[in-house]
Protein backbone atom coordinates (compact mmCIF):
# COMPACT_ATOMS: atom_id res chain seq x y z
CA UNK A 1 0.00 0.00 0.00
CA UNK A 2 0.83 3.31 -0.73
CA UNK A 3 2.45 5.99 1.79
CA UNK A 4 0.86 8.85 1.93
CA UNK A 5 1.86 12.38 3.89
CA UNK A 6 -1.19 13.71 5.59
CA UNK A 7 -0.50 16.44 7.96
CA UNK A 8 -0.32 20.04 9.21
CA UNK A 9 2.67 21.20 7.05
CA UNK A 10 4.47 24.75 7.71
CA UNK A 11 4.53 27.09 5.03
CA UNK A 12 8.10 28.42 4.83
CA UNK A 13 7.67 30.72 1.72
CA UNK A 14 5.12 32.01 0.22
CA UNK A 15 5.68 34.53 -2.67
CA UNK A 16 4.32 35.83 -6.19
CA UNK A 17 6.61 35.15 -8.78
CA UNK A 18 4.50 36.77 -11.93
CA UNK A 19 1.14 38.02 -11.79
CA UNK A 20 -1.18 36.26 -10.15
CA UNK A 21 1.21 33.00 -9.84
CA UNK A 22 2.92 32.29 -6.34
CA UNK A 23 5.66 30.01 -5.22
CA UNK A 24 5.03 28.29 -2.47
CA UNK A 25 7.41 26.40 -0.06
CA UNK A 26 6.01 23.80 2.61
CA UNK A 27 7.81 21.66 5.03
CA UNK A 28 6.90 18.29 4.73
CA UNK A 29 7.70 14.84 6.29
CA UNK A 30 9.42 11.64 4.48
CA UNK A 31 9.26 12.89 0.04
CA UNK A 32 11.56 10.15 -1.14
CA UNK A 33 8.43 8.22 -2.75
CA UNK A 34 7.60 11.79 -4.40
CA UNK A 35 8.03 11.38 -8.36
CA UNK A 36 7.48 14.56 -11.12
CA UNK A 37 4.07 14.60 -12.46
CA UNK A 38 2.10 13.77 -9.08
CA UNK A 39 0.20 15.99 -7.10
CA UNK A 40 -0.78 16.66 -3.47
CA UNK A 41 -4.12 17.77 -2.10
CA UNK A 42 -4.44 21.08 -0.46
CA UNK A 43 -7.20 21.51 2.39
CA UNK A 44 -8.35 24.73 2.85
CA UNK A 45 -10.15 23.82 5.85
CA UNK A 46 -12.22 26.93 5.38
CA UNK A 47 -15.85 25.87 6.42
CA UNK A 48 -17.90 26.67 3.32
CA UNK A 49 -15.28 25.47 0.66
CA UNK A 50 -15.39 21.81 1.71
CA UNK A 51 -12.94 20.36 -1.26
CA UNK A 52 -9.43 19.65 -1.00
CA UNK A 53 -7.22 21.50 -4.38
CA UNK A 54 -5.29 19.48 -6.59
CA UNK A 55 -1.72 20.75 -6.91
CA UNK A 56 1.08 19.50 -8.68
CA UNK A 57 4.61 18.95 -6.83
CA UNK A 58 6.97 21.58 -8.79
CA UNK A 59 10.50 20.22 -7.27
CA UNK A 60 11.22 19.21 -3.66
CA UNK A 61 14.67 19.68 -1.99
CA UNK A 62 15.14 16.83 0.47
CA UNK A 63 11.92 18.02 3.42
CA UNK A 64 11.00 21.11 1.10
CA UNK A 65 7.82 20.30 -1.42
CA UNK A 66 7.48 23.84 -3.52
CA UNK A 67 4.18 24.03 -5.63
CA UNK A 68 3.73 26.57 -8.03
CA UNK A 69 0.00 27.89 -9.27
CA UNK A 70 -1.97 30.56 -10.22
CA UNK A 71 -4.90 32.01 -8.43
CA UNK A 72 -8.17 31.46 -10.24
CA UNK A 73 -10.33 31.16 -7.90
CA UNK A 74 -11.69 31.31 -3.74
CA UNK A 75 -9.58 28.62 -3.01
CA UNK A 76 -5.94 29.57 -4.61
CA UNK A 77 -6.85 32.71 -2.92
CA UNK A 78 -6.75 32.02 0.41
CA UNK A 79 -3.36 29.80 -0.44
CA UNK A 80 -1.98 32.96 -1.52
CA UNK A 81 -2.89 35.31 1.67
CA UNK A 82 -1.35 32.55 3.66
CA UNK A 83 2.23 33.45 5.45
CA UNK A 84 5.46 31.77 6.27
CA UNK A 85 4.85 30.11 9.99
CA UNK A 86 1.23 29.41 9.46
CA UNK A 87 0.06 25.79 8.43
CA UNK A 88 -1.53 23.71 5.90
CA UNK A 89 -2.83 20.34 5.65
CA UNK A 90 -1.09 18.13 2.77
CA UNK A 91 -1.94 15.07 1.43
CA UNK A 92 0.66 13.48 -1.11
CA UNK A 93 2.04 12.71 -2.97
CA UNK A 94 -1.08 11.07 -5.24
CA UNK A 95 -1.23 9.83 -8.50
CA UNK A 96 1.19 7.94 -11.02
CA UNK A 97 3.57 10.27 -11.74
CA UNK A 98 5.81 10.68 -15.48
CA UNK A 99 7.28 6.77 -16.09
CA UNK A 100 10.79 7.58 -16.65
CA UNK A 101 11.88 4.37 -18.83
CA UNK A 102 13.24 4.91 -22.44
CA UNK A 103 15.13 8.04 -24.48
CA UNK A 104 18.08 9.48 -24.50
CA UNK A 105 17.19 12.87 -25.76
CA UNK A 106 13.78 14.25 -24.50
CA UNK A 107 11.64 16.79 -24.77
CA UNK A 108 9.48 18.78 -22.21
CA UNK A 109 6.61 20.95 -23.64
CA UNK A 110 4.68 23.36 -20.94
CA UNK A 111 1.70 25.57 -21.15
CA UNK A 112 1.25 28.32 -18.79
CA UNK A 113 0.57 26.61 -15.09
CA UNK A 114 1.55 23.38 -16.38
CA UNK A 115 4.73 24.17 -16.15
CA UNK A 116 5.59 23.55 -13.08
CA UNK A 117 5.33 19.82 -13.04
CA UNK A 118 7.73 19.78 -15.69
CA UNK A 119 10.37 21.58 -13.22
CA UNK A 120 11.18 18.47 -11.67
CA UNK A 121 10.60 16.42 -14.12
CA UNK A 122 13.27 18.35 -15.69
CA UNK A 123 15.99 17.38 -13.07
CA UNK A 124 14.98 13.99 -12.71
CA UNK A 125 15.98 13.59 -16.36
CA UNK A 126 18.64 14.70 -16.32
CA UNK A 127 19.86 13.22 -13.26
CA UNK A 128 19.29 10.09 -14.96
CA UNK A 129 21.85 11.52 -17.65
CA UNK A 130 19.04 12.31 -20.60
CA UNK A 131 19.69 15.60 -22.41
CA UNK A 132 16.35 17.21 -21.81
CA UNK A 133 15.22 20.27 -24.32
CA UNK A 134 12.58 22.35 -22.60
CA UNK A 135 9.58 23.94 -24.57
CA UNK A 136 7.37 26.44 -22.69
CA UNK A 137 4.67 28.61 -23.55
CA UNK A 138 2.84 31.18 -22.24
CA UNK A 139 0.26 33.89 -22.92
CA UNK A 140 2.48 36.45 -21.91
CA UNK A 141 5.46 36.97 -18.89
CA UNK A 142 7.02 33.48 -18.69
CA UNK A 143 7.78 31.53 -15.28
CA UNK A 144 10.46 29.71 -13.98
CA UNK A 145 12.14 30.01 -17.35
CA UNK A 146 15.59 30.57 -15.50
CA UNK A 147 15.06 27.85 -13.40
CA UNK A 148 14.83 25.18 -16.34
CA UNK A 149 18.03 26.99 -17.91
CA UNK A 150 20.37 25.46 -15.24
CA UNK A 151 18.77 22.21 -15.70
CA UNK A 152 17.81 21.62 -19.64
CA UNK A 153 20.02 22.02 -22.54
CA UNK A 154 17.95 24.21 -24.50
CA UNK A 155 15.43 26.41 -23.38
CA UNK A 156 12.53 27.69 -25.62
CA UNK A 157 10.48 30.17 -25.05
CA UNK A 158 7.02 31.19 -26.89
CA UNK A 159 4.54 33.98 -25.95
CA UNK A 160 0.93 34.34 -27.56
CA UNK A 161 1.83 38.30 -27.51
CA UNK A 162 5.34 38.20 -28.59
CA UNK A 163 6.54 39.68 -25.19
CA UNK A 164 9.35 37.25 -24.72
CA UNK A 165 10.84 34.65 -27.20
CA UNK A 166 9.14 33.41 -30.47
CA UNK A 167 5.29 34.97 -30.86
CA UNK A 168 2.84 32.23 -31.24
CA UNK A 169 2.55 28.85 -30.05
CA UNK A 170 5.53 26.43 -28.21
CA UNK A 171 4.12 23.60 -30.66
CA UNK A 172 5.46 25.73 -33.33
CA UNK A 173 8.85 25.43 -32.23
CA UNK A 174 8.95 21.85 -31.60
CA UNK A 175 7.38 21.46 -34.69
CA UNK A 176 10.52 23.24 -36.95
CA UNK A 177 13.20 21.74 -34.59
CA UNK A 178 15.25 19.48 -35.86
CA UNK A 179 15.77 17.58 -33.05
CA UNK A 180 15.36 13.92 -32.89
CA UNK A 181 13.26 13.11 -29.96
CA UNK A 182 12.92 10.18 -28.12
CA UNK A 183 10.07 10.98 -26.39
CA UNK A 184 8.24 14.11 -25.31
CA UNK A 185 6.48 14.91 -22.01
CA UNK A 186 3.90 17.53 -21.60
CA UNK A 187 1.41 19.64 -19.34
CA UNK A 188 -0.88 22.31 -20.41
CA UNK A 189 -4.06 23.17 -21.13
CA UNK A 190 -6.17 20.17 -23.11
CA UNK A 191 -5.17 22.45 -26.90
CA UNK A 192 -2.03 21.75 -26.18
CA UNK A 193 -2.02 18.47 -25.38
CA UNK A 194 -4.40 17.75 -28.06
CA UNK A 195 -1.99 19.35 -30.17
CA UNK A 196 0.74 17.90 -29.11
CA UNK A 197 -0.97 14.26 -29.56
CA UNK A 198 -1.22 14.56 -33.17
CA UNK A 199 2.41 15.64 -33.81
CA UNK A 200 3.00 12.48 -31.43
CA UNK A 201 1.23 10.23 -33.81
CA UNK A 202 2.36 11.69 -36.86
CA UNK A 203 6.12 11.76 -35.96
CA UNK A 204 6.00 8.45 -34.56
CA UNK A 205 7.56 10.05 -31.29
CA UNK A 206 6.18 8.50 -27.64
CA UNK A 207 4.00 11.24 -25.58
CA UNK A 208 3.23 11.49 -22.11
CA UNK A 209 0.90 13.98 -21.26
CA UNK A 210 -0.19 15.19 -17.57
CA UNK A 211 -3.85 15.69 -17.24
CA UNK A 212 -6.44 17.44 -14.81
CA UNK A 213 -10.34 17.23 -14.09
CA UNK A 214 -12.07 18.75 -10.97
CA UNK A 215 -11.81 16.55 -8.28
CA UNK A 216 -13.35 15.42 -4.79
CA UNK A 217 -11.10 12.76 -2.98
CA UNK A 218 -7.82 12.85 -4.61
CA UNK A 219 -7.67 8.79 -3.64
CA UNK A 220 -9.80 7.28 -6.41
CA UNK A 221 -13.20 6.68 -4.12
CA UNK A 222 -15.38 8.85 -5.83
CA UNK A 223 -14.90 8.53 -9.36
CA UNK A 224 -14.97 12.13 -10.18
CA UNK A 225 -11.83 13.20 -11.95
CA UNK A 226 -12.05 10.89 -15.29
CA UNK A 227 -10.97 11.01 -19.07
CA UNK A 228 -12.00 8.48 -21.40
CA UNK A 229 -9.10 6.14 -22.05
CA UNK A 230 -10.16 3.96 -24.88
CA UNK A 231 -14.06 3.15 -24.51
CA UNK A 232 -13.89 3.82 -20.54
CA UNK A 233 -13.59 6.95 -18.25
CA UNK A 234 -10.24 6.52 -15.87
CA UNK A 235 -9.37 8.27 -12.50
CA UNK A 236 -6.86 11.12 -13.44
CA UNK A 237 -6.37 10.80 -9.53
CA UNK A 238 -5.33 7.42 -9.39
CA UNK A 239 -4.43 5.89 -13.16
CA UNK A 240 -3.15 9.67 -13.59
CA UNK A 241 -2.81 12.20 -14.16
CA UNK A 242 -0.36 11.34 -16.61
CA UNK A 243 -0.84 9.07 -19.24
CA UNK A 244 0.44 7.99 -22.80
CA UNK A 245 -1.01 10.14 -25.33
CA UNK A 246 -1.84 7.64 -27.54
CA UNK A 247 -4.27 6.34 -25.28
CA UNK A 248 -6.31 9.01 -24.29
CA UNK A 249 -9.67 9.47 -26.02
CA UNK A 250 -8.89 13.29 -27.32
CA UNK A 251 -12.82 13.50 -28.83
CA UNK A 252 -14.26 13.80 -25.60
CA UNK B 1 -17.28 3.83 32.95
CA UNK B 2 -17.89 2.03 29.57
CA UNK B 3 -20.75 3.49 27.56
CA UNK B 4 -23.28 1.64 25.18
CA UNK B 5 -22.31 2.65 21.36
CA UNK B 6 -23.72 -0.13 19.68
CA UNK B 7 -26.40 0.43 17.51
CA UNK B 8 -29.07 -2.33 16.26
CA UNK B 9 -30.46 -2.35 12.58
CA UNK B 10 -32.79 -5.82 11.48
CA UNK B 11 -31.58 -7.79 14.03
CA UNK B 12 -27.78 -6.75 12.88
CA UNK B 13 -25.83 -4.92 15.58
CA UNK B 14 -23.62 -2.54 14.82
CA UNK B 15 -20.55 -1.22 17.01
CA UNK B 16 -21.00 2.19 16.94
CA UNK B 17 -23.71 4.80 14.99
CA UNK B 18 -21.14 5.78 12.65
CA UNK B 19 -21.08 4.30 8.86
CA UNK B 20 -19.45 5.43 5.56
CA UNK B 21 -22.21 6.27 2.59
CA UNK B 22 -22.16 5.13 -0.90
CA UNK B 23 -19.98 6.43 -3.13
CA UNK B 24 -17.72 8.47 -0.83
CA UNK B 25 -15.77 5.48 0.47
CA UNK B 26 -14.92 3.46 -2.24
CA UNK B 27 -14.44 -0.06 -1.07
CA UNK B 28 -12.71 0.85 1.94
CA UNK B 29 -9.04 0.02 0.88
CA UNK B 30 -8.60 3.71 -0.02
CA UNK B 31 -9.15 5.07 3.33
CA UNK B 32 -7.70 1.92 5.19
CA UNK B 33 -4.07 4.02 5.51
CA UNK B 34 -5.80 7.24 7.88
CA UNK B 35 -8.44 5.44 10.38
CA UNK B 36 -8.46 2.08 11.25
CA UNK B 37 -11.57 0.69 9.83
CA UNK B 38 -12.65 -1.67 12.40
CA UNK B 39 -13.96 1.50 14.65
CA UNK B 40 -16.45 2.12 11.99
CA UNK B 41 -19.77 0.53 12.70
CA UNK B 42 -20.46 -0.07 9.02
CA UNK B 43 -19.32 0.69 5.52
CA UNK B 44 -21.40 0.92 3.06
CA UNK B 45 -19.41 0.83 -0.43
CA UNK B 46 -20.14 2.30 -3.46
CA UNK B 47 -23.27 1.88 -5.40
CA UNK B 48 -23.00 -1.81 -7.66
CA UNK B 49 -25.05 -2.62 -10.82
CA UNK B 50 -25.08 -6.08 -12.38
CA UNK B 51 -23.62 -5.03 -15.42
CA UNK B 52 -20.58 -2.22 -15.41
CA UNK B 53 -21.76 0.85 -15.84
CA UNK B 54 -19.47 3.58 -17.64
CA UNK B 55 -20.82 6.98 -15.94
CA UNK B 56 -21.20 10.39 -17.17
CA UNK B 57 -19.13 12.24 -19.39
CA UNK B 58 -16.85 14.90 -17.28
CA UNK B 59 -16.80 17.36 -15.36
CA UNK B 60 -18.73 15.44 -13.02
CA UNK B 61 -18.09 17.27 -9.82
CA UNK B 62 -18.12 20.86 -9.19
CA UNK B 63 -18.30 22.54 -5.49
CA UNK B 64 -20.95 25.08 -4.00
CA UNK B 65 -20.88 26.92 -1.09
CA UNK B 66 -20.72 24.26 1.89
CA UNK B 67 -21.56 21.70 -0.56
CA UNK B 68 -20.78 20.08 -3.75
CA UNK B 69 -22.88 18.05 -6.92
CA UNK B 70 -21.71 15.42 -8.25
CA UNK B 71 -22.87 13.89 -11.24
CA UNK B 72 -20.76 10.56 -11.61
CA UNK B 73 -23.46 8.49 -12.73
CA UNK B 74 -22.64 5.48 -10.55
CA UNK B 75 -19.73 4.23 -12.62
CA UNK B 76 -18.60 1.08 -11.17
CA UNK B 77 -17.22 -2.35 -13.02
CA UNK B 78 -20.10 -4.65 -11.88
CA UNK B 79 -20.86 -6.43 -9.40
CA UNK B 80 -18.49 -9.67 -10.19
CA UNK B 81 -15.39 -7.81 -9.95
CA UNK B 82 -16.67 -5.75 -6.93
CA UNK B 83 -17.07 -9.34 -5.21
CA UNK B 84 -13.54 -10.76 -7.01
CA UNK B 85 -11.44 -7.36 -6.08
CA UNK B 86 -12.73 -5.63 -3.46
CA UNK B 87 -15.07 -8.05 -0.86
CA UNK B 88 -12.14 -9.92 0.11
CA UNK B 89 -10.07 -6.58 1.19
CA UNK B 90 -13.25 -5.85 3.59
CA UNK B 91 -13.43 -9.53 4.67
CA UNK B 92 -10.76 -8.79 6.88
CA UNK B 93 -12.04 -6.15 9.50
CA UNK B 94 -14.27 -6.58 11.92
CA UNK B 95 -17.10 -3.98 10.58
CA UNK B 96 -20.12 -4.45 9.20
CA UNK B 97 -20.59 -4.34 4.98
CA UNK B 98 -23.49 -2.61 3.39
CA UNK B 99 -24.02 -3.16 -0.15
CA UNK B 100 -25.33 -0.45 -2.54
CA UNK B 101 -27.36 -1.87 -4.94
CA UNK B 102 -28.25 -0.10 -8.17
CA UNK B 103 -30.64 -0.92 -11.82
CA UNK B 104 -32.44 0.77 -14.24
CA UNK B 105 -35.21 -1.50 -13.76
CA UNK B 106 -36.41 -3.70 -12.08
CA UNK B 107 -34.80 -6.90 -13.76
CA UNK B 108 -31.77 -5.22 -13.08
CA UNK B 109 -32.29 -4.95 -9.25
CA UNK B 110 -33.17 -8.56 -9.10
CA UNK B 111 -30.07 -9.54 -11.19
CA UNK B 112 -27.38 -7.28 -8.86
CA UNK B 113 -29.28 -8.43 -5.51
CA UNK B 114 -28.77 -12.32 -6.93
CA UNK B 115 -24.99 -11.61 -7.74
CA UNK B 116 -24.38 -11.01 -3.92
CA UNK B 117 -26.16 -14.94 -3.02
CA UNK B 118 -23.44 -16.29 -1.98
CA UNK B 119 -21.71 -13.28 -1.11
CA UNK B 120 -20.81 -12.98 3.17
CA UNK B 121 -22.10 -9.05 3.20
CA UNK B 122 -24.19 -7.63 6.29
CA UNK B 123 -26.80 -5.36 4.42
CA UNK B 124 -28.49 -4.61 1.25
CA UNK B 125 -28.84 -0.70 0.81
CA UNK B 126 -31.62 -0.39 -2.51
CA UNK B 127 -29.93 2.90 -4.31
CA UNK B 128 -33.79 4.02 -5.95
CA UNK B 129 -32.56 7.14 -5.53
CA UNK B 130 -29.77 8.54 -7.56
CA UNK B 131 -30.60 11.49 -9.33
CA UNK B 132 -28.45 10.49 -12.32
CA UNK B 133 -29.25 8.39 -14.29
CA UNK B 134 -31.81 9.42 -16.57
CA UNK B 135 -33.30 5.74 -17.75
CA UNK B 136 -35.07 4.56 -14.57
CA UNK B 137 -33.15 5.28 -11.05
CA UNK B 138 -35.12 8.52 -10.63
CA UNK B 139 -38.34 6.75 -11.15
CA UNK B 140 -38.59 4.05 -8.49
CA UNK B 141 -37.90 6.35 -5.88
CA UNK B 142 -40.09 9.19 -6.58
CA UNK B 143 -43.40 7.36 -6.48
CA UNK B 144 -44.73 4.98 -3.52
CA UNK B 145 -45.96 2.34 -5.59
CA UNK B 146 -42.57 1.97 -7.53
CA UNK B 147 -40.96 2.30 -4.20
CA UNK B 148 -42.85 -0.25 -2.91
CA UNK B 149 -42.44 -2.35 -6.02
CA UNK B 150 -39.02 -2.35 -6.35
CA UNK B 151 -38.49 -2.97 -2.63
CA UNK B 152 -40.77 -6.12 -2.40
CA UNK B 153 -38.78 -7.61 -5.49
CA UNK B 154 -35.40 -7.23 -4.14
CA UNK B 155 -36.75 -8.44 -0.77
CA UNK B 156 -38.07 -11.48 -2.19
CA UNK B 157 -34.57 -12.74 -3.83
CA UNK B 158 -32.50 -11.00 -0.22
CA UNK B 159 -32.33 -14.10 1.09
CA UNK B 160 -31.87 -13.51 5.15
CA UNK B 161 -29.93 -10.61 4.56
CA UNK B 162 -31.55 -7.42 5.27
CA UNK B 163 -32.63 -4.75 2.75
CA UNK B 164 -32.31 -1.09 3.68
CA UNK B 165 -33.97 1.11 0.95
CA UNK B 166 -32.07 4.57 0.39
CA UNK B 167 -34.67 7.68 -0.50
CA UNK B 168 -34.44 10.10 -2.40
CA UNK B 169 -35.76 13.66 -1.16
CA UNK B 170 -36.66 15.22 -4.45
CA UNK B 171 -39.99 14.30 -3.77
CA UNK B 172 -42.88 16.37 -2.54
CA UNK B 173 -44.04 13.76 0.54
CA UNK B 174 -40.82 11.56 1.93
CA UNK B 175 -43.38 9.93 4.25
CA UNK B 176 -45.24 8.77 1.79
CA UNK B 177 -42.38 7.07 -0.11
CA UNK B 178 -40.58 5.58 2.91
CA UNK B 179 -44.36 4.04 3.49
CA UNK B 180 -44.26 2.58 0.36
CA UNK B 181 -41.04 1.04 1.03
CA UNK B 182 -42.07 0.08 4.79
CA UNK B 183 -44.96 -2.21 2.97
CA UNK B 184 -42.53 -3.37 0.26
CA UNK B 185 -40.80 -5.12 3.31
CA UNK B 186 -37.87 -3.34 3.89
CA UNK B 187 -36.13 -3.83 7.00
CA UNK B 188 -34.40 -0.14 7.50
CA UNK B 189 -34.41 3.08 5.57
CA UNK B 190 -31.64 5.18 4.96
CA UNK B 191 -31.98 8.97 4.20
CA UNK B 192 -31.31 10.78 2.24
CA UNK B 193 -29.33 11.06 -0.98
CA UNK B 194 -28.30 13.86 -2.61
CA UNK B 195 -30.97 16.70 -3.67
CA UNK B 196 -31.10 17.42 -7.67
CA UNK B 197 -28.98 20.67 -8.07
CA UNK B 198 -27.46 22.76 -10.65
CA UNK B 199 -24.17 25.00 -11.29
CA UNK B 200 -23.58 27.60 -14.24
CA UNK B 201 -20.23 28.47 -14.66
CA UNK B 202 -21.17 32.64 -16.17
CA UNK B 203 -17.95 32.74 -17.96
CA UNK B 204 -18.14 30.07 -20.30
CA UNK B 205 -22.15 30.40 -19.97
CA UNK B 206 -22.36 26.98 -19.68
CA UNK B 207 -23.57 24.51 -16.68
CA UNK B 208 -19.97 22.96 -14.94
CA UNK B 209 -21.28 19.41 -14.94
CA UNK B 210 -20.76 17.39 -17.84
CA UNK B 211 -24.51 16.17 -17.12
CA UNK B 212 -25.96 19.49 -16.30
CA UNK B 213 -27.02 18.78 -13.34
CA UNK B 214 -26.15 16.92 -10.38
CA UNK B 215 -26.24 15.65 -6.84
CA UNK B 216 -25.90 17.95 -4.03
CA UNK B 217 -24.46 16.98 -0.78
CA UNK B 218 -22.77 18.34 1.80
CA UNK B 219 -23.47 20.57 4.94
CA UNK B 220 -25.25 22.39 2.83
CA UNK B 221 -28.06 20.10 2.63
CA UNK B 222 -28.02 19.13 6.40
CA UNK B 223 -30.91 20.77 7.55
CA UNK B 224 -33.32 19.07 4.79
CA UNK B 225 -31.60 15.64 5.59
CA UNK B 226 -32.33 16.32 8.87
CA UNK B 227 -35.76 17.31 8.93
CA UNK B 228 -36.46 14.64 6.54
CA UNK B 229 -35.02 12.05 9.07
CA UNK B 230 -37.38 13.15 11.82
CA UNK B 231 -40.76 13.34 9.91
CA UNK B 232 -39.72 9.91 8.85
CA UNK B 233 -39.22 8.53 12.14
CA UNK B 234 -42.32 9.90 13.50
CA UNK B 235 -44.07 8.06 10.61
CA UNK B 236 -42.60 4.61 10.14
CA UNK B 237 -40.98 2.08 13.08
CA UNK B 238 -38.19 0.74 10.72
CA UNK B 239 -34.68 2.20 11.81
CA UNK B 240 -33.09 4.64 9.82
CA UNK B 241 -29.67 5.35 8.90
CA UNK B 242 -29.63 9.45 8.68
CA UNK B 243 -27.42 11.08 5.85
CA UNK B 244 -26.85 14.30 4.37
CA UNK B 245 -23.96 16.75 5.30
CA UNK B 246 -23.05 15.03 8.85
CA UNK B 247 -19.11 16.08 9.10
CA UNK B 248 -18.77 16.44 13.01
CA UNK B 249 -20.30 14.74 16.16
CA UNK B 250 -22.50 17.40 16.58
CA UNK B 251 -24.05 16.40 13.56
CA UNK B 252 -24.24 13.12 14.28
CA UNK B 253 -25.97 13.61 17.78
CA UNK B 254 -28.71 15.70 15.62
CA UNK B 255 -29.39 13.07 13.45
CA UNK B 256 -29.72 10.64 16.33
CA UNK B 257 -32.30 12.64 18.65
CA UNK B 258 -33.91 13.73 15.33
CA UNK B 259 -34.64 9.75 14.77
CA UNK B 260 -31.57 8.15 13.49
CA UNK B 261 -30.16 4.80 14.49
CA UNK B 262 -27.03 5.20 12.50
CA UNK B 263 -25.59 8.15 11.17
CA UNK B 264 -23.86 7.85 7.36
CA UNK B 265 -20.85 10.53 6.26
CA UNK B 266 -20.41 11.25 3.04
CA UNK B 267 -18.71 14.41 1.59
CA UNK B 268 -17.15 15.32 4.92
CA UNK B 269 -14.71 11.88 4.02
CA UNK B 270 -13.40 14.17 0.91
CA UNK B 271 -12.85 17.46 3.18
CA UNK B 272 -11.33 15.33 5.88
CA UNK B 273 -10.44 11.93 5.51
CA UNK B 274 -10.35 11.12 9.00
CA UNK B 275 -14.04 12.49 9.56
CA UNK B 276 -15.79 9.35 10.50
CA UNK B 277 -13.28 8.67 13.13
CA UNK B 278 -13.18 11.79 14.59
CA UNK B 279 -17.28 12.18 14.96
CA UNK B 280 -17.38 8.60 16.57
CA UNK B 281 -14.48 10.20 19.35
CA UNK B 282 -16.99 12.88 19.66
CA UNK B 283 -19.83 11.39 20.35
CA UNK B 284 -18.20 8.90 23.33
CA UNK B 285 -16.51 12.03 24.78
CA UNK B 286 -20.03 13.79 24.29
CA UNK B 287 -21.63 11.02 25.97
CA UNK B 288 -19.21 10.84 29.19
CA UNK B 289 -19.90 14.54 28.99
CA UNK B 290 -23.54 14.30 29.55
CA UNK B 291 -23.63 10.86 31.51
CA UNK B 292 -25.07 9.03 28.47
CA UNK B 293 -24.63 5.06 29.41
CA UNK B 294 -26.90 4.20 26.31
CA UNK B 295 -26.06 6.38 23.12
CA UNK B 296 -30.10 4.55 22.36
CA UNK B 297 -31.43 7.40 25.13
CA UNK B 298 -30.79 10.32 22.49
CA UNK B 299 -32.76 8.75 19.77
CA UNK B 300 -35.41 10.03 18.67
CA UNK B 301 -35.64 12.40 22.11
CA UNK B 302 -37.22 15.26 19.87
CA UNK B 303 -41.10 15.48 20.02
C1 LIG C 1 -3.68 16.89 -10.88
C2 LIG C 1 -3.82 18.40 -10.90
C3 LIG C 1 -2.69 19.18 -10.76
C4 LIG C 1 -2.80 20.58 -10.75
N1 LIG C 1 -1.67 21.33 -10.60
C5 LIG C 1 -1.75 22.67 -10.54
C6 LIG C 1 -0.58 23.46 -10.33
O1 LIG C 1 0.54 22.95 -10.19
N2 LIG C 1 -0.72 24.80 -10.28
C7 LIG C 1 -1.96 25.40 -10.42
O2 LIG C 1 -2.03 26.63 -10.36
N3 LIG C 1 -3.07 24.69 -10.63
C8 LIG C 1 -3.01 23.33 -10.69
N4 LIG C 1 -4.17 22.60 -10.89
C9 LIG C 1 -5.45 23.30 -11.02
C10 LIG C 1 -5.94 23.69 -9.62
O3 LIG C 1 -6.35 22.53 -8.93
C11 LIG C 1 -7.13 24.67 -9.70
O4 LIG C 1 -6.71 25.85 -10.33
C12 LIG C 1 -7.65 24.99 -8.31
O5 LIG C 1 -8.27 23.87 -7.75
C13 LIG C 1 -8.64 26.14 -8.36
O6 LIG C 1 -9.14 26.34 -7.06
P1 LIG C 1 -9.88 27.69 -6.66
O7 LIG C 1 -10.56 27.47 -5.38
O8 LIG C 1 -8.94 28.83 -6.73
O9 LIG C 1 -10.92 27.90 -7.86
P2 LIG C 1 -12.50 27.79 -7.80
O10 LIG C 1 -12.97 27.92 -9.19
O11 LIG C 1 -13.08 28.71 -6.78
O12 LIG C 1 -12.69 26.29 -7.33
C14 LIG C 1 -13.92 25.69 -7.27
C15 LIG C 1 -13.74 24.19 -7.41
O13 LIG C 1 -13.36 23.85 -8.73
C16 LIG C 1 -12.13 23.16 -8.74
N5 LIG C 1 -11.34 23.61 -9.89
C17 LIG C 1 -11.40 24.84 -10.49
N6 LIG C 1 -10.55 24.88 -11.52
C18 LIG C 1 -9.95 23.68 -11.61
C19 LIG C 1 -8.98 23.12 -12.48
N7 LIG C 1 -8.44 23.80 -13.49
N8 LIG C 1 -8.59 21.85 -12.26
C20 LIG C 1 -9.11 21.13 -11.26
N9 LIG C 1 -10.03 21.62 -10.41
C21 LIG C 1 -10.45 22.88 -10.57
C22 LIG C 1 -11.48 23.49 -7.42
O14 LIG C 1 -10.54 22.52 -7.00
C23 LIG C 1 -12.66 23.57 -6.51
O15 LIG C 1 -13.10 22.30 -6.14
C24 LIG C 1 -4.07 21.20 -10.92
C25 LIG C 1 -5.22 20.40 -11.06
C26 LIG C 1 -5.10 19.02 -11.06
C27 LIG C 1 -6.33 18.19 -11.19
C1 LIG D 1 -19.39 11.39 -5.24
C2 LIG D 1 -20.63 10.79 -4.65
C3 LIG D 1 -21.05 9.51 -5.05
C4 LIG D 1 -22.20 8.94 -4.52
N1 LIG D 1 -22.57 7.68 -4.93
C5 LIG D 1 -23.67 7.09 -4.37
C6 LIG D 1 -24.04 5.76 -4.73
O1 LIG D 1 -23.37 5.08 -5.50
N2 LIG D 1 -25.17 5.24 -4.18
C7 LIG D 1 -25.93 5.94 -3.27
O2 LIG D 1 -26.93 5.43 -2.79
N3 LIG D 1 -25.57 7.18 -2.89
C8 LIG D 1 -24.47 7.78 -3.43
N4 LIG D 1 -24.11 9.05 -3.02
C9 LIG D 1 -24.92 9.76 -2.01
C10 LIG D 1 -24.28 9.63 -0.61
O3 LIG D 1 -24.19 8.28 -0.20
C11 LIG D 1 -25.07 10.42 0.42
O4 LIG D 1 -26.38 9.89 0.52
C12 LIG D 1 -25.20 11.89 0.06
O5 LIG D 1 -24.00 12.36 -0.50
C13 LIG D 1 -25.55 12.76 1.26
O6 LIG D 1 -24.61 12.61 2.31
P1 LIG D 1 -23.32 13.57 2.53
O7 LIG D 1 -23.81 14.97 2.50
O8 LIG D 1 -22.76 13.13 3.84
O9 LIG D 1 -22.42 13.29 1.39
C14 LIG D 1 -22.96 9.65 -3.56
C15 LIG D 1 -22.53 10.92 -3.14
C16 LIG D 1 -21.38 11.49 -3.66
C17 LIG D 1 -20.95 12.85 -3.18
S1 LIG E 1 -10.83 12.75 -7.20
FE1 LIG E 1 -12.09 11.19 -6.41
S2 LIG E 1 -11.65 9.56 -7.75
FE2 LIG E 1 -10.28 11.08 -8.41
Amino acid sequence: MKEFFFEHAEIIENKSISREIFSMKIRMGDLKNARAGQFVMVYLEKGEMLLPRPISICDIDSNTLEIVYQVVGKGTKVMSEMLPGQCLKILGPLGNGFKIETGQRVALVGGGIGVPPLFLLAKTLVANGMKVNAYLGFRTAPILAERFQTVAENVFIATEDGSVGHRGFITEILQSSNEKYDEIFACGPLPLLRALAEFSQATEIPCQVCMEERMACGLGTCVGCVVRVGESYVRICTEGPVFSANEVNWNE
Amino acid sequence: MSRKLSVNIAGVELKNPIVTASGTFGSGKEYAQFIDLNRLGAITVKGVSHEPWQGNPPPRIAETHGGMLNAVGLQNPGAKDFIEKDLPFLKNFDTKIIVNLCGRTIEDYIAVTQDFSNAAIDFFELNISCPNIKAGGMSFGTERKSAEEVTRAVKKHAGKTPVIVKLSPNVTDIVSIAKGAEAGGADGLCLINTLLGMKIDIHKKKPILGNKVGGLSGPAIKPVAVRMVYQVAKAVSLPIIGTGGAATWEDAIEFIMAGATAVSVGTANFSNPRATIEMLDGIIAYMENNDIKNINEIRGIIE
